[in-house]
């Protein structure tokens, strides 16, 4: 699912409430049939993966940023290791000494690079995606949109960037209120 | 051996200074002669009082009496603590006294029975002034990481909900903010340590040299206080925080911000 609404129609809110960070005003949200509370929201969160606008790494050298998020009791069970990493990031064109660098001088198309490393080793169900390529020159986007393209899991991305409106992404241009 | 007495004409004329005191402050327009009257006023009241009834709680040396006082110092140092991180008291008095209030109690104990092999382990002029010592550390800790931890967390909620997102617990996507929060709130009695000696003597031995005791035994006294007090200070910060953490979130986990409401 492609979110293309206008800027200030609540598309990062969205996001934002199926996160649980926000509860609705009126109605409710369903994951997987069951509906979002504070009681489910962190088995939901567990199946989620998310990257937001400004991919926002805490402070620290990358490969610990990564130990550290790979060491949550929610993703103890999944394989990871720097060797893992590495192969990310050769596949993303990253250098490796990018390992060494804090995640606060890295510039935003790294980020972000990192930032899709960090969900595809995640391998979650549900990716939740807000303006995932806005620092990617159009070679680097194409990757990322062929592999939300191909892949099973369940994806919703806001973007304005046309290139994202593709099979078999459903578009919504606008919100009825 | 004992201090040298000092007679109430001996305390007059020191507090005689305070006259050209305030007579510079007031040539330099500096304006703090009031502030510095009241300050004054107040530590004459505060340690007239503590003096009388030390005096006496020191005679009777009564091991509720002493504990109770102490559960009264670390009731002022949590309100204290709380007041100065400008948060809000009533859900974190509780907290606050039990983070400054277990640690203490623990290290007070261990302090009488395996370092100074006292008897009576609640005798009241070691407990209360060693516990008045670690308190005041304490409190001063707390409050540098409490603020820095609600700082960072209001600062940066954005990494906070990014790691939440990404699987983390509240505790877990808190955790660069404490661990931010404990280091700055322990970086000055780190420089303390390291430094101690160097410049200035510190309080514990210039105490025990004027009241006339060996200065290997200041010495000895100083050390296992500065140690007791960093032991102390970090164990009351980690509870400190992770209570903050407790209480700080919601059951979504989103920052309370009424916390920061100023009561």
């Amino acid at each position: 699912m492609l979110l293309a609404a206008e800027s200030g129609t609540g598309k990062t809110s969205l996001l934002r409430l199926i996160l649980g960070f926000n509860a609705p005003d009126e109605g409710r949200i369903l994951f997987n049939k069951k509906v979002i509370t504070a009681e489910t929201i962190h088995k939901v969160r567990r199946q989620i993966a998310y990257l937001s606008q400004d991919v926002d790494f805490p402070n620290g050298k990358v490969s610990e940023v990564f130990e550290d998020i790979f060491d949550f009791e929610a993703n103890r069970h999944i394989n990871f290791s720097e060797e893992r990493l590495i192969e990310k990031l050769d596949e993303f064109n990253l250098p490796h000494e990018i390992l060494n660098k804090n995640t606060s001088i890295i510039s935003g198309g790294e980020r972000q690079r990192l930032g899709w490393a960090l969900i595809q080793l995640l391998d979650r169900s549900v990716l939740l995606l807000d303006e995932p390529t806005s620092a990617m020159d159009e070679k680097q986007k194409q990757r990322f949109i062929d592999f939300v393209a191909n892949t099973n899991k369940t994806v919703i991305c806001v973007s304005h960037d046309p290139v994202w409106q593709i099979e078999p992404m459903k578009t919504i241009t606008s919100f009825i209120a | 051996m004992n201090a040298a007495d000092i007679s109430i004409s001996g305390l007059l004329l020191g507090l005689l200074l305070i006259a050209p005191t305030l007579l510079i402050i007031w040539r330099l327009k500096l304006g703090f002669n009031q502030k510095l009257l009241v300050a004054v006023g107040r530590m004459l009241l505060q340690l007239g009082f503590v003096g009388v009834y030390l005096k006496y709680i020191f005679l009777l040396d009564n091991a509720f009496v002493n504990v109770a006082y102490i559960l009264l110092m670390v009731l002022f140092a949590a309100l204290s603590g709380i007041r100065n991180s400008s948060l809000r008291l009533k859900k974190l008095l509780f907290p606050t006294f039990t983070a400054m209030l277990l640690p203490t109690l623990f290290t007070i104990f261990y302090f009488n029975l395996a370092i100074v092999q006292i008897d009576h382990i609640f005798q009241a002029n070691i407990l209360i002034p060693i516990a008045g010592l670690m308190l005041g550390n304490t409190l001063k800790t707390n409050i540098v990481a409490l603020k820095s931890f609600f700082n960072s967390a209001q600062k940066e909620e954005k990494t906070y909900l990014f790691l939440l997102a990404n699987g983390a617990t509240k505790n877990e996507a808190a955790r660069p903010f404490l661990k931010e929060a404990i280091r700055t709130a322990m970086a000055p009695n780190l420089a303390s340590m390291a430094t101690v000696g160097l410049v200035s003597l510190p309080g514990v031995m210039t105490g025990q040299i004027l009241g006339g005791s060996d200065p290997m035994l200041a010495v000895k006294y100083q050390i296992m206080v500065m140690i007791i007090i960093f032991f102390n200070s970090l164990l009351s910060n980690i509870l400190q925080l992770l209570f903050a953490i407790r209480n700080g979130f919601d059951n979504r986990d989103q920052l309370n911000k009424e916390l920061f409401s100023k009561a």
